[in-house]
């Protein structure tokens, strides 16, 4: 029995449990927990499905054992009760055939009891108006099962037991004698041996049924961690199983298994063929609901198990509409929606109370909807009024002043505060915008007044250098003089750049650039310094003109900036490269160069003002560390980004702007 | 002689520009604010003025436009204001030059000598058809000769080509494919916008006192390259 259903089992697992079918069972190369073998959950698969079976047709055993009093009667007892109900049918439809051929087809009669266990068998007609004996008699020795009964054949031509209380016309007595080995394969044959068997198996099948049980479980739950594991990766992974929405394979597996379940209710239970049926039927059954099971625990491992089912989606479908529609509502103009609010409101009364048919009612409600209509209105006209008010505050429109007239109470009150409230902001602005440019302009008429002296110094030492007669260490005192005043002086001028920059004080014109000349007007302003910065300037660009909203003379201010820092730090005999591409919607300007120091300093720091490549300020580099924030402050200013990209002693920068 | 009136109220000033500028063909006047400058040209016949702006008194711009009441001497404003818009200004008042401070020396004496020439020879010889003026610069295409403030220039043929294209459109634009197109005659490909980028630069070089503040040959950056009209 169980051998039958290994192989039926072994056939539907495979249709039951695609992804496992998909990976070959290939031998381990390296060692891998016992739960991403394949070999492993097909074994135990199927040990689960036999283990259940096992344990039902146990339980089921037992439960017969138990029904049928095996613990209490003596076996010969339950044989004979067993044997009855077979033997009456024998024995009515022999005794038929006797009676009304009138005993000339005593050959149909002896057709029926022959090559059936019966050892002989003798139906005796003396008590009735026939008074006729009939006997067979079979060549095999007769058992112990002997058994005799009335035989009432005019009425409802059935047998009676013995000691039954008949009253009727005719009866006959019947003797029924079994063989005793049962040697003919007929139905007193399976009996017996299946009640030897089961009388045999009374105690045991409840050891078997719980070691069954014990086994079942623990495959299961192995199964259940194994579920989603595989070979290759020591994640779970999806597979093609996991794709179908989880309710509909649950709708499906329960489809399958009342369809191949019901017809066990059906069974008595009684023959064999039956209960091997109900074992197949229950196997395809279980195999269905374990992998569902097993689907299920992949899912959960994978997290949002919930989220691939048909039900989920639907409700999701649901919930997004009423989100899109509570959203539509919100978009209706204040006004509208107070409107067609009351006017709902008021056809909702006049609904209800016209049903009442109560006319003074109705005129109330009429009355009030007219009085409160325009009520409703002007709350909503007021609130709308204040409403774009506050969003002018939102979004920095200072100067716009809510027109507190027609407002009443509390209207008025907090009309009035937002125009405070941006009367506040706006002097604070102003304030912050004036400190700005007082700023700029301090820096600026301070550097006038510091360039004056300093252009003497820078003349005069560089008159004193120049001067035939002194000795040859003044001479050097002045050039070193001379040097440091010429760097003071460029400090001056970045320094008044960048703090115009930063504060936005500097007139921006933003007009069409295209980016393709500008690079090669760079090139050619920069070829001779490169050169001689002992530097080879590469540069990139496509055919087509990318053409970019910006300032000219600015962003050549900023493309200086760049290559002069090239030039100044970049290793000599290098490459400094120049590209210049297109990005989604973006011109897309880099620069690329060797650092010749180690720029151990962040992309944010080199950003920053006064903050050279070099973090040890090395002064024998010229130059001041502004260039780079005068280039991202410009950048800015014309609607464009900068950012730079320190990886080892590449330094890069990207300007990006978006094209026209 | 020149008369040259050198303005400043810097006294340091003054003298480092009268040691740069010593020449035996230059005589200097002196003033210390924008009055004594006016008086100065009232009472003396000037050839060319440095002036400062930011002074006591009268400032350089006052100053610079009564001066152009009286005389139409050359005036170059020396000032330590470098904004573009202060630049402007100055030009649209009447100045002839513009040099920031702290200033190279060099460039000063060249400035100086350029504008001596310009005013002692302007209006010497009729332009010719085939010569072209703007500003201190002429092209003499039947000569094939181009000077600056009456010196010769000694000009590559492309560089030239370059040039009479510029100044026979003065203040158009022209951008670097336009300019391959017209001089080398060829569609532009792969590196001849460079090359024209790398002629404008030497052509500023040789033409240009500063050429990083070009007078004549201008750079729109990201549009292309033009020789400013004559005022």
């Amino acid at each position: 029995m169980e051998e039958n259903n290994k192989l039926v089992l072994a056939e539907d697992i495979e249709t039951a449990e695609p992804q496992e079918a998909t990976t070959p069972a290939s031998p381990e190369k390296k060692k891998l927990p016992l739960t991403h073998s394949l070999p492993a959950k097909v074994a135990a698969f199927i040990v689960t499905v036999i283990a259940v079976i096992a344990f039902f047709g146990c339980a089921a055993l037992g439960f017969l054992a138990f029904e049928s009093n095996f613990y209490t009667t003596p076996k010969e007892e339950i044989r004979r009760n067993a044997f009855e109900g077979q033997v009456i049918n024998d024995a009515t439809e022999a005794a038929n055939e006797l009676y009304h051929d009138d005993f000339n087809g005593k050959d149909h009669a002896t057709n029926i009891v022959a090559r059936k266990n019966i050892a002989y068998i003798t139906i005796d007609f003396s008590e009735d108006i026939v008074n006729k004996t009939w006997t067979y008699k079979s060549d095999k020795e007769a058992g112990d099962d002997t058994f005799s009964f009335y035989l009432y054949n005019f009425d409802d031509h059935y047998i009676h037991r013995v000691g039954d209380s008949i009253k009727a016309k005719g009866i006959a007595k019947v003797f029924v004698s079994l063989t005793r080995d049962f040697s003919y394969g007929d139905k007193y044959a399976l009996t017996n041996t299946a009640l030897n068997l089961v009388y045999s198996m009374r105690y045991m099948t409840y050891v078997v049924a719980f070691v069954a049980l014990i086994v079942a479980l623990s495959c299961f739950i192995f199964l259940m961690c194994a579920s989603g594991r595989h070979k290759t990766s020591d994640k779970p992974e999806a597979s093609f199983g996991t794709k179908i929405p989880f309710d509909l394979m649950v709708v499906g597996a329960m489809a399958v298994i009342c369809l191949f379940a019901a017809p066990i209710t059906q069974f008595r239970g009684r023959e064999l063929v039956e209960f091997i049926l109900a074992m197949f039927l229950m196997g395809v059954s279980l195999c269905v609901g374990l992998g569902l099971c097993m689907s299920l625990a992949t899912r959960v491992k994978l997290g949002g198990w919930w989220k691939n089912t048909i039900t989920f989606k639907v409700l999701n479908f649901f919930w997004r509409g009423f989100k899109y529609l509570c959203k539509l509502i919100g978009s209706i103009p204040l006004v509208w929606k107070t409107t067609i609010a009351a006017c709902l409101i008021f056809f909702v009364d006049l609904l209800f109370v016209g049903l009442a048919d109560e006319p003074e009612k109705v005129m109330y409600i009429f009355i009030r909807s007219v009085l409160l209509f325009p009520a409703l209105i002007y709350v909503a006209l007021m609130l709308r009024k204040l409403l774009d008010g506050s969003k002018d505050l939102a979004e920095g429109n200072l100067d716009k002043q809510v027109d507190t007239k027609g407002m009443v109470l509390d209207f008025k009150k907090a009309g009035d505060n937002l125009n405070n409230v941006g009367k506040g902001i706006s002097l604070a602005v102003d304030e912050r915008m004036k400190s700005e440019r007082m700023k700029t302009e301090l820096i600026t008429n301070v550097s006038h007044d510091i360039k004056t002296p300093l252009t003497s110094i820078i003349n005069y030492s560089d008159l004193i250098a120049k001067e035939p007669a002194g000795s040859e260490k003044i001479a050097e005192y002045a050039e070193v003089l001379h040097r440091q005043s010429e760097k003071l002086k460029r400090l001056i001028d970045d320094l008044v750049e960048t703090s115009k920059a930063t504060t936005g004080n500097l007139e921006v014109i933003l007009t069409p650039v295209s980016v393709n000349e500008l690079l090669s007007q760079a090139e050619g302003e920069y070829e001779q310094k490169m050169e001689a910065a002992g530097l080879t300037l590469i540069s990139n660009m496509p055919e087509e003109t990318v053409s970019i909203m910006a300032d000219g003379r600015r962003l050549w201010r900023v493309f200086d900036n760049l290559l002069n820092n090239a030039c100044k730090y970049a290793l000599s005999g290098t490459r400094v490269y120049m590209s210049l591409e297109t990005q989604d919607k973006e011109a897309v300007i880099t620069f690329k160069n060797t650092s010749r120091d180690a720029l151990n300093i962040s992309a944010e720091e080199l950003m920053e003002r006064f903050v050279r490549g070099d973090k040890s300020r090395n002064s024998t580099t010229e130059g001041n560390g502004l260039g780079l924030a005068i280039a991202k402050s410009l950048t800015e200013l014309q609607n464009g980004r900068l950012d730079l990209t320190v990886d080892g002693d590449l330094f890069k920068a990207e300007i990006r702007f978006p094209l026209i | 002689m020149y008369n040259i009136l050198i303005c400043d109220d810097e006294q340091d000033i003054i003298n480092a520009l009268k040691i740069y500028l010593s020449n035996p063909e230059y005589s200097f006047l002196e003033a210390t604010n924008g009055r004594a400058a006016v008086e100065a040209v009232e009472s003396n016949e000037i050839h060319l003025i440095l002036m400062d702006i930011m002074m006591p008194g009268m400032d350089g711009i006052s100053a610079m436009v009564k001066i152009r009441e009286l005389s139409n001497v050359p005036v170059i404003l020396l000032t330590a204001k470098s904004e573009d818009a202060d630049k402007i200004m100055g030009l649209n008042a009447g100045a002839d030059d513009y040099i920031t401070k702290p200033f190279n020396p060099n460039e000063v004496v060249a400035r100086v000598r350029s504008q001596l020439r310009r005013y002692t020879q302007l209006g010497s010889g009729t332009p010719v058809s085939t010569v072209i003026t703007i500003g201190g610069l002429e092209l003499n295409d039947n000569e094939k000769t181009v000077t600056l403030d009456g010196e010769d220039l000694s000009l590559r043929p492309k560089e030239y080509d370059i040039l009479k294209l510029l100044m026979g459109n003065p203040g158009k634009v022209f951008s670097t494919k336009e300019i391959y197109r017209l001089v080398w005659k060829d569609s532009p490909a792969g590196s001849s916008e460079n090359t024209v980028a790398v002629h404008i630069r030497h052509l500023r070089e040789k033409i240009e006192i500063n050429p990083n503040e070009p007078r004549y040959l201008k750079v729109i950056w990201g549009q292309g390259y033009k020789i400013e009209k004559d005022k």
